[in-house]
């Protein structure tokens, strides 16, 4: 089966320091992959490249058959409105904006009106548990509650990949745990693949297979689950 | 289509801040806009009050000009213009012809004999607490109001009284008209004016935009932050731009709907504003629709583009937004293009041509004021170069001012424009009114009266002693006679007959006792009265006394005036000819006191209300009210300015919170990190001020010149404005920002992401 996103000979550098040097990952449907490494390795670059936030010096992301870097910025951004989705670790909700609207965001700058990209949304949150903290803003809410609102924008769009990057590595451990269980849960149930980053191997631990980051290289690492 | 509209919504809906930040930043952009939208709607309404101003004038109007109107339903009117302090009194004698002589505009009736309906104004005047002595001027009796339809505007002083006594003086001092609304000359503003207000225009609104654009640039890392994730969330480049345009809408929105109250409210209470003896009706303000629409435009746009320009060099990319940093360009030419192009627009005033083109002069002061906004980047830097090197806390403020000046002469580029104009335009009304406090020839009197009729030397010394009951006014009085014929084509002579005192304000001479004559340049051995009405004819002659000594005319008579004959006594032979005028000359001592103009006028008016009473020097200050509305502007400038000031460095001082973390972290000593702080908000002030005073010295020549004001500077002028602004900087740096620098200056600041 071919893969749903395939990144292969990745190459980056910031000025003399080089991020990646000929990383790659393949990302089936529906399949959970963890990104592992030091810091400094190279693996928040790799999503980077791979979710077409970062265009790669050299190397190739392919997605869905097209080939990322030929893509201007409105297809790119189209992708990411439709396709993809993203927890980051922190710095991603807009402040201004009610939770609901942070997760109906999304759907509204894609056109959907905004009666719709509500009732959407709110069909979301209650299923994810979040239906109390629908008129809060996220400066009103906990670590732990803000990514979980950041995990149902995510997954708002109906995307065939999530990348998450660090999605707990601004909280406690029963957080964290509860963000991942709702974020893989969710995935499977959505039959969406998700690229997960991560140095925590208790994190990493939820995805099906994983791969290593070192030094800006990739290597396959055994099979998590 | 769809998805631009909810974007621009989106926009709208983040302007609505969560954060103390984010308000200030709104509150901050929409008051400026809300200025900006005043004085523009305010300059819009300008017209319409014009043309509402002269179209009441233009209907009251009764000069008939050459014209004589034959009697018939006819009005007899006089002509009693006069002045009351800094009020011009329009008054009117008349008398009707017929039933069905024509009303003045505002007037019900005619008034019956010494009778008069006379303006609010004047009424509220003869109330007031010098009522009596302004009642000398106008003794009628009111029985009515003019009308606003009859008036120029609520604070005009104007009456017209009814006066049986005009009938007789037809053709002498009164005329007839058989309607009111004669054409009118259009009043054409006096040179200079445009260029005053094109100035006045521009120190304004230039400040507005570098307020406004300091507003919005203030929590601009948290927008961008914002924009950024929610570029992570498949918003294009495009789209982010048009959600930070509909952000720009909102002070926009806002700052058009306060200033539109503040409008209303100057509108409201216009009636009590006065600026040049103009008053206006709130009815008459009301701004031009086009112009209206197109102030809403030019506010809306000014906000879209500030936003845009904030965007300039910025990448907002979904992991972040990253400015492109640019070399900065210390290059001179360019900077100095503007100002060279202003130069040559004003190279005819400057050359001092006679007749300047008033609009290329207007265009080359406004220049003049925009080629300032290069020059400050430039100056900063190099007064950084010039300033010798030392302190550490100097060392690191240089780098900082060298490497980024147009971020740190943002703000200090208003109160640059600011302080320009307000010197010039304070230096040029200074000089104005300084130059009019006293007689272009210092022999002339104050005031003179000339009234026609005979003549004896005792009702002279009687109307000189009636003058001289006011305090701290000499007089003199004597009558003046036309000579006919002259020895030289061009010259002009006069027969002039009064007592040695009075004779003495009018020529020097040796010694003089009763019975003295003088000559006047070379008479011949007589003289011929003029009898002619208005072509010369000859008249009585009159034998040159022997003994006459020479005199010399003083003051202007002794440059019209050629020949003549001066005599301290009235001779037989001139007995029973009516003289041209009787001619008091009124001078004032220091210590005169300000309401003496107003009692010379009301003696004047007593001895015979249509005599021609002349003020040589100005009865009161004209540009007094310009200069509080110039203060008042200044200020409020300066206030904004030192508020826009303190909100660029307190964001530089946040963006750079990090690195000031580092240095206290390493050792650097607190008072080093605050003082590099204050010296890069000093230097760049001084280096401005140093621009300021220079260019509004020469501005201030160039709109003297144009106002035909000799080039005079005085140092309170100038400095006052520096002082204000200097004093508002170090206000706002010392008492706000150092408390915000102590806080900066912390290691807590390395914690920060």
């Amino acid at each position: 089966m071919n893969p749903l996103l395939d990144a292969e000979g990745l190459h980056k550098a910031y000025g003399p320091t080089t991020a990646l040097a000929g990383a790659d990952l393949r990302v089936h449907a529906g399949e959970i992959v963890s990104v592992m490494g030091p810091s400094g390795s190279g693996k928040s670059t790799l999503l980077h490249c791979a979710a077409g936030l970062t265009r790669p010096d050299a190397g190739h992301v392919g997605y869905d058959g097209q080939e990322l870097s030929s893509l201007n910025d409105v297809k790119r951004s189209a992708l990411r409105r439709r396709e993809f989705g993203f927890v980051f670790q922190f710095g991603q909700l807009v402040p201004e904006l009610t939770a609901l609207q942070n997760v109906a965001l999304p759907l509204r700058l894609d056109g959907v009106s905004r009666r719709t990209a509500e009732r959407r949304a709110t069909g979301l949150m209650d299923r994810l548990g979040l239906a109390d903290k629908a008129r809060s803003r996220p400066g009103e809410l906990s670590g732990g509650q803000q990514q979980r609102v950041a995990v149902a924008r995510a997954l708002v769009t109906g995307p065939r990949v999530i990348f998450a990057d660090e999605p707990t590595g601004a909280l406690d451990s029963v957080s964290g745990e509860q963000v991942m269980e709702m974020l893989t849960r969710s995935a499977r149930e959505a039959g969406a693949a998700v690229v997960l980053v991560t140095h925590d191997a208790r994190v990493a631990a939820y995805a099906d297979r994983g791969i290593v980051v070192r030094d800006g290289r990739s290597t396959e690492r055994m099979a998590a689950r | 289509m769809r998805r631009v509209v909810a974007e621009l919504a989106l926009g709208i809906r983040l302007a609505f801040p969560s954060g103390r930040h984010g308000w200030l930043r709104t509150a901050m952009a929409s008051a400026g806009v809300a200025i900006g939208a005043a004085a523009l709607l305010l300059g819009a309404s300008v017209p319409v009050m014009l043309d509402a101003r002269q179209d009441r004038m233009l209907q009251r109007d009764d000069s008939v000009g050459l014209h004589e109107v034959p009697p018939g339903q006819t009005l007899i009117v006089a002509s009693v213009d006069s002045q009351w302090g800094s009020n011009a009194v329009r008054g009117r004698l008349i008398w009707p012809e017929s039933p069905a002589a024509p009303l003045p505009p505002g007037v019900p009736a005619i008034p019956g004999d010494q009778q008069m309906y006379a303006s609010p104004a004047l009424q509220a005047a003869l109330a007031g607490p010098d009522g009596d002595t302004l009642r000398r001027q106008m003794p009628y009796e009111v029985v009515g109001t003019i009308a606003p339809a009859g008036l120029s505007g609520p604070h005009e002083f104007a009456y017209y009284a009814g006066y049986k006594r005009a009938e007789a003086l037809v053709g002498v001092n009164s005329w007839r008209v058989d309607r009111f609304g004669y054409s009118l000359d259009d009043g054409e503003p006096r040179q200079g004016t445009y260029v005053v207000v094109a100035t006045m225009l521009a120190t304004l609104l230039l400040p507005i935009a570098i307020f406004i654009g300091a507003a919005l640039r203030f929590g601009a890392d948290t927008r961008d932050r914002r924009l950024a994730a929610i570029r992570l969330v498949g918003a294009d480049s495009r789209a982010v731009l048009r959600i930070a345009l509909g952000e720009s809408l909102v002070p926009a929105g806002l700052g058009l709907a306060a200033g539109t109250v503040l409008y209303l409210l100057v509108r409201s209470r216009s009636a009590d504003l006065r600026l040049f003896d103009v008053s206006v009706f709130p009815a008459d303000i009301s701004p031009v629709p086009v112009l209206a629409l197109l102030v809403v435009a030019i506010v809306l746009a000014l906000s879209a583009g500030l936003t845009l320009l904030g965007f300039r060099g910025v990448a907002v990319e979904p992991l972040g937004v990253f400015r492109r940093s640019t070399t900065w360009n210390g290059r001179l030419w360019w900077r100095l293009l503007p100002l060279a192009a202003s130069l040559w627009l004003l190279r005819p005033v400057l050359t001092g041509a006679s007749n300047p083109d008033e609009e290329r002069a207007g265009i080359g002061v406004v220049l003049a004021v925009l080629a300032l906004i290069p020059l400050v980047p430039y100056l900063v830097p190099l007064a950084a170069r010039v300033l010798p090197s030392g302190s550490a806390a100097w060392q690191l403020a240089s780098q900082q001012l060298r490497q980024n000046p147009a971020a740190s002469t943002r703000a200090v580029t208003g109160i640059v424009v600011a302080v320009t104009g307000a010197i010039a335009l304070h230096a040029t009304f200074g000089a104005a009114s300084a130059r009019r406090e006293v007689p272009d020839n210092p022999a002339d009197p104050a005031y003179i009266l000339q009234a026609p009729g005979p003549q004896t030397d005792a009702a002279m010394r009687a109307r000189t002693a009636r003058f001289e009951s006011v305090d701290g006014i000499r007089a003199g009085t004597v009558a003046k006679y036309g000579l006919y014929g002259s020895p030289t084509s061009y010259a002009s002579g006069h027969l002039v007959i009064g007592d040695c005192e009075s004779l003495r304000q009018v020529a020097t001479f040796d010694r003089c006792a009763a019975g003295d004559a003088f000559v006047v340049g070379d008479p011949g051995r007589s003289i011929t009265l003029d009898a002619g009405k208005l072509d010369p004819a000859p008249g009585r002659k009159l034998p040159i006394p022997s003994g006459a000594r020479p005199a010399r005319l003083v003051g202007t008579d002794a440059q019209n005036v050629t020949f003549g004959l001066l005599l301290t006594s009235t001779p037989a032979a001139v007995a029973g000819v009516r003289p041209w005028f009787v001619e008091t000359r009124m001078f004032a001592s220091e210590d005169a006191p300000a309401t003496a103009a107003g009692q010379l006028r009301g003696v004047a008016a007593e001895i015979d209300p249509l005599a021609m009473f002349t003020a040589i020097v100005p009865e009161y200050d004209k540009y007094a009210s310009l200069r509080v509305a110039l203060n008042l502007g200044s200020a409020v400038i300066l206030l904004m300015m030192g508020v826009g000031l303190l909100l660029d460095v307190a964001s530089r001082l946040h963006d750079r919170r990090r690195l000031l973390g580092v240095l206290a972290a390493v050792g650097a000593r607190r008072s080093t990190v605050i003082w590099s702080v204050l010296l890069q908000a000093f230097v760049p002030l001084l280096a401005g001020l140093a621009l300021a005073i220079g260019a509004g010295i020469g501005l201030g020549a160039v709109l003297m010149r144009l106002s035909q004001v000799p080039v005079t500077f005085d140092a309170a002028a100038v400095l006052a404005p520096v002082a204000v602004g200097s004093a508002l900087v170090l206000a706002t740096t010392v008492g706000v920002l150092l408390p915000a620098a102590r806080r900066v200056t912390s290691t807590e600041q390395l914690r920060y992401e």
